[in-house]
């Protein structure tokens, strides 16, 4: 079969790039070795929540903080005006496959596990931020014996943000809690009404709006929270918990399938050995287990070192683990405080033109291999709290630029 | 000279072994007892070091008597707290490279000291330490042992508390005062503000820091500051301790210590006691130095690195070119004119028992006091016998129960019971404190998981709980020792907790978290 890319890794990135060259008629391999980092983020768009310099403002307009960021970020080698063409496509095809996303150009601030606020650009409909919940009476709903959901912590930062708020128990509808079997055991609960008609009696009275843990179902979430707010006659809203994180895989899930229902061949646990060639315009991609792939186009979406795109070795050395692409790392990796090593961790990555395409030592820049996300470097997720915004831009911008060379290919 | 009777009060500064071993000394021998601890226990160089059990034969050749007093000491040590002694056994290999005739002259050295020593077959050792170095010439097996540091020192304030003494965590001590040549009053300051402490002795105990305190009633106290690094792989790779049968020297000490390996130690001669930053080249040396011993160790994963600053005393007869005795060191500053004020320094955790001891013969003697030292001889923890320790005892119990989802650090499988526990019945509220007492954090996710579940336990019992500053103190504290060793897996742990904190609980990084390199 005549596939038209391969995509290394199956980041949030990687899907991205994948649906988008799906949409436009091509065909597409996607190898991939575990899970990607959507397994660990909570809830929601982060496009851009803390200026990187050290003080760490508080950003509200993301979009309008990129060109103030540095020249090599990837938001900068994209340009504003793809990122928002980027988040445009992305505000239409998840509110057709999975939901609709609120995304109204400012950052809000979402509650976070430990009942921080956390500033995220584009928010769910049962994600809870400090806009729902303000002014109101909250009930956390702590869940017996699961440890994954601090719910008095939460309580405890609520109350410093002046929220007037108390915790009741219930009992969770599986015996192992274990975050993913308590939200299939949601999905699998014939009823669900039942379910919140027991819970009802122990909410504090005057509630105005619950917070439940965000394992609220993996596929039948949205059925589930509007069933408890039936029922429970309140607003109800999601929490993230510790990971792995529910409503990151039901965004994960949802891409998926859409590329599943398409012709997208999906090679789990298949990585590419380090053999690669390029024959005039077609890359032949050899996996672990020998079998040959022809294509003209490769997408990195392997992950950061978090992920197993990148490593780093002993002597702190930072290497990119498919292709040994050349990377950027600032020297030496160990700075003189945490805060700037990890920086330094965070930021390492391959290295690309404004195309994000990458660099081989022996061949120079590739014109057919685009990287994307996390294997990229010049950003931190963590610190500017930016990790899906990136994954989305550089997806995006990795797809279309593929795109573009697919075409002149093609025609010439 | 006023009259002083047997409840003669003293103030001991410094909570870490050697003074928690002072105190239960001085309060066994019917004084009345305040220890002052400006951290928490054993925070300072008590857990700062590679956590061995010295049964003396590392010191064989070079000090003979110290060696005879560290192998005494173990018996003692382990007799009295088998909790939190770990009889793991200890062995010297030679290498080749290694010195040929020191062997031999160990053995000797050995017997002198009383320590059993015993060659064994280097095939027979490669066989049963399958991660060690291929090129073992002669073993050589001695009864070293680890130790908990923190369990032994919160065993020995535990006595202290029952009978009848006072200790103040988190307390500075702010001045001494001093009239007609004799200690009077300690003033400390707290939580609860400022106090003033009656003292008709002061023990100055305070390790590294003892300088800093005998500067507070003018006194000196020649101290060589040696800042060691250490390396945690978190693997148990070998199941006895490792020395290299030669002198001992910098890095060449591998110690077994629950699911972890410590690797170490480097030696640098520093100035600041609170200097316990690792730099990158000690990190390096170690590495390249534990691969003689383990071929493969830049493989395995290395949780941490940490650096703990050893207090050698330096008298006055010294000369640079000799190496600094292993011994402690009391000095009565009433040779100065100053009567009541004691420093104990030098040594080591194994002996902290017998530097105890001695304190207080000197402070009897002082007093004209008869009263000898019983600690070799009366039991710790209320007199019961406990089995000794076992890394798996936790897991185990886990197992059997079938509760594989109940701890809340599953990497060292501590149960919400026992964190429950300290934090209603002895009034601990502190990450820091938790951890070091239950070892949550310890393991490889070094706090990512563990963190906010503690943090919620506390913050449920503790309505007014500063969670986010406690949050991100620990998780700064966990993240200072992982950056040194943030290579293949740790990198990514690394990268994991910064997520799980940063992104999934909002903890911010807000302060400058640990000082510039300042002598690289």
């Amino acid at each position: 079969m005549k596939t038209d890319a391969i995509i290394i890794g199956s980041e949030f990135d990687g899907l991205i790039a994948a649906t988008r060259l799906d949409e436009c008629g091509y065909s597409i391999r996607m190898f991939s070795n575990g899970v990607g980092s959507l397994h660990y983020a909570p809830e929601g768009i982060h496009v851009l929540g803390y200026t990187s310099s050290c003080s760490e403002q508080i950003v509200t307009a993301p979009l309008a903080e990129i060109p103030h960021l540095d020249k090599s970020h990837p938001y900068q080698k994209i340009g504003v005006q793809q990122v928002k063409n980027a988040f445009n496509w992305y505000e239409n095809i998840i509110g057709e496959i999975h939901q609709r996303v609120a995304i109204n150009g400012s950052n809000k601030l979402a509650v976070s596990a430990a009942g921080l606020c956390i500033p995220v650009y584009g928010t769910f409909n049962h994600q809870a931020t400090m806009e729902k919940i303000s002014g109101k009476t909250v009930a956390i709903a702590r869940l017996r014996d699961y440890r994954n959901f601090p719910a008095d912590l939460i309580a405890v930062g609520l109350g410093n943000s002046g929220i007037n708020n108390s915790i009741f128990d219930i009992g969770a509808p599986s015996k192992i809690l274990e975050n993913t079997v308590i939200a299939k055991a949601f999905d699998a609960l014939d009823e669900l009404d039942g379910y919140f008609s027991a819970i009802k009696e122990s909410v504090p009275t005057q509630t105005e709006v619950i917070l439940f843990p965000a394992i609220m179902g993996m596929s039948r979430n949205r059925e589930v929270l509007a069933t408890a707010e039936r029922v429970l006659e309140v607003p109800c809203l999601e929490v993230p918990t510790l990971p792995p994180s529910v409503p990151g895989m039901r965004l994960e899930h949802a891409f998926t399938h859409r590329l599943q229902n398409s012709r997208t061949a999906f090679h789990i646990g298949a990585w590419p050995s380090q053999r690669w060639l390029a024959e005039g315009n077609r890359i032949v991609i050899c996996d672990d287990m020998g079998r040959r792939f022809e294509v003209s186009v490769v997408i990195v979406s392997s992950g950061g070192v978090l992920m197993g795109g990148l490593d780093v070795d002993s002597y702190g050395w930072v290497h990119e683990t498919a292709f040994g692409f050349h990377t950027f790392q600032s020297e030496p990796l160990r700075a003189a405080t945490v805060e700037q090593s990890l920086n330094a961790l965070h930021t390492a990555g391959v290295e690309t033109d404004n195309a994000l395409r990458p660099q081989r030592k022996e061949s120079g820049t590739c014109r057919n291999v685009f990287v994307t996300g996390r294997t990229l470097a010049h950003w931190n997720p963590a610190m500017e709290s930016s990790a899906e915004g990136v994954s989305i831009a550089t997806g995006w911008a990795a797809a279309e630029n593929a795109r573009g060379y697919l075409e002149t290919i093609n025609n010439g | 000279m006023p009259p002083i009777n047997s409840n003669a009060r003293v103030v001991v500064i410094g909570g870490g072994a050697t003074g928690c071993g002072v105190a239960r000394d001085l309060i066994l021998r019917r004084f009345d007892v305040t220890l002052v601890e400006f951290g928490d226990l054993g925070c300072g160089t008590s857990s700062r070091f590679h956590g061995m059990l010295q049964s003396g034969a590392r010191y064989a050749v070079s000090d003979t008597e110290y060696a005879a007093q560290c192998m005494r000491e173990r018996l003692i040590v382990a007799d009295l707290a088998p909790e939190a002694v770990e009889q793991t056994g200890g062995l010297f290999i030679s290498l080749a490279g290694d010195p040929p005739d020191f062997a031999d002259k160990f053995v000797t050295g050995c017997q002198n000291a009383h320590i059993p020593v015993e060659e064994l077959d280097p095939d027979q050792v490669m066989a049963e330490e399958p991660a060690i170095s291929r090129n073992v010439l002669r073993a050589f097996s001695v009864p070293d042992a680890t130790v908990q540091s923190w369990r032994l020192v919160n065993l020995l304030a535990d006595d202290v508390r029952r009978k009848g003494g006072t200790i103040f965590t988190r307390h500075q001590v702010k001045g001494i005062e001093v009239a007609n040549g004799r200690v009077r009053h300690v003033r400390v300051v707290g939580s609860s503000g400022e106090q003033l402490l009656e003292a008709d002795v002061v023990i100055n105990a305070a390790g590294p820091w003892s300088a800093r305190v005998a500067d507070m009633v003018g006194e000196s106290v020649d101290l060589q500051l040696g800042k060691g690094s250490i390396i945690v792989f978190s693997h148990r790779m070998v199941q006895r301790v490792i020395n290299r049968c030669r002198l001992p020297t910098n890095h060449d000490i591998m110690v077994p210590t629950g699911t972890v390996s410590l690797f170490g130690t480097t030696s640098k001669v520093v100035d600041d006691p609170d200097t316990t930053h690792v730099c990158p080249q000690e990190i390096q040396e170690l590495l390249d130095s534990a691969e003689a011993i383990i071929p493969n160790a830049r493989r395995y994963r290395v949780l941490r690195a940490w650096a703990g600053v050893r207090p050698l005393y330096r008298p006055q007869s010294w000369s640079p070119d000799t190496p600094l005795s292993r011994r402690h060191t009391i000095i009565d500053h009433s040779k100065n004119g100053l009567a009541g004020f004691f420093t104990v320094c030098g040594g080591s955790l194994t002996t902290h028992r017998f530097m105890a001891e001695d304190l207080g013969n000197h402070v009897c003697r002082s007093l004209n006091l008869i009263a000898p030292s019983t600690t070799a001889t009366t039991p710790l923890n209320k007199g019961t016998k406990n089995s000794s320790w076992q890394p798996i005892n936790n897991f185990l119990k886990i197992e059997k129960e079938r509760r594989f989802l109940a701890p809340v650090c599953e990497c060292e499988a501590v149960e919400q019971s026992a964190v429950i526990d300290l934090i209603e019945n002895h009034g601990i509220c502190h990450l820091h404190d938790l951890r070091r007492r239950l070892r949550i954090g310890f393991g490889p996710c070094q706090g990512t998981f563990c963190g906010s579940r503690v943090a919620a336990l506390i913050a449920s019992r503790h309505p007014d709980y500063p969670a986010s500053d406690d949050l991100e103190g620990f998780w700064v504290e966990r993240l200072k020792g992982v950056i040194h060793t943030a290579w293949g897996s740790q990198a990514r742990q690394a990268l994991l907790s910064d997520m799980v904190y940063r992104e999934t609980l909002g903890v911010r990084l807000n302060r400058e978290i640990m000082p510039p390199d300042d002598y690289q």
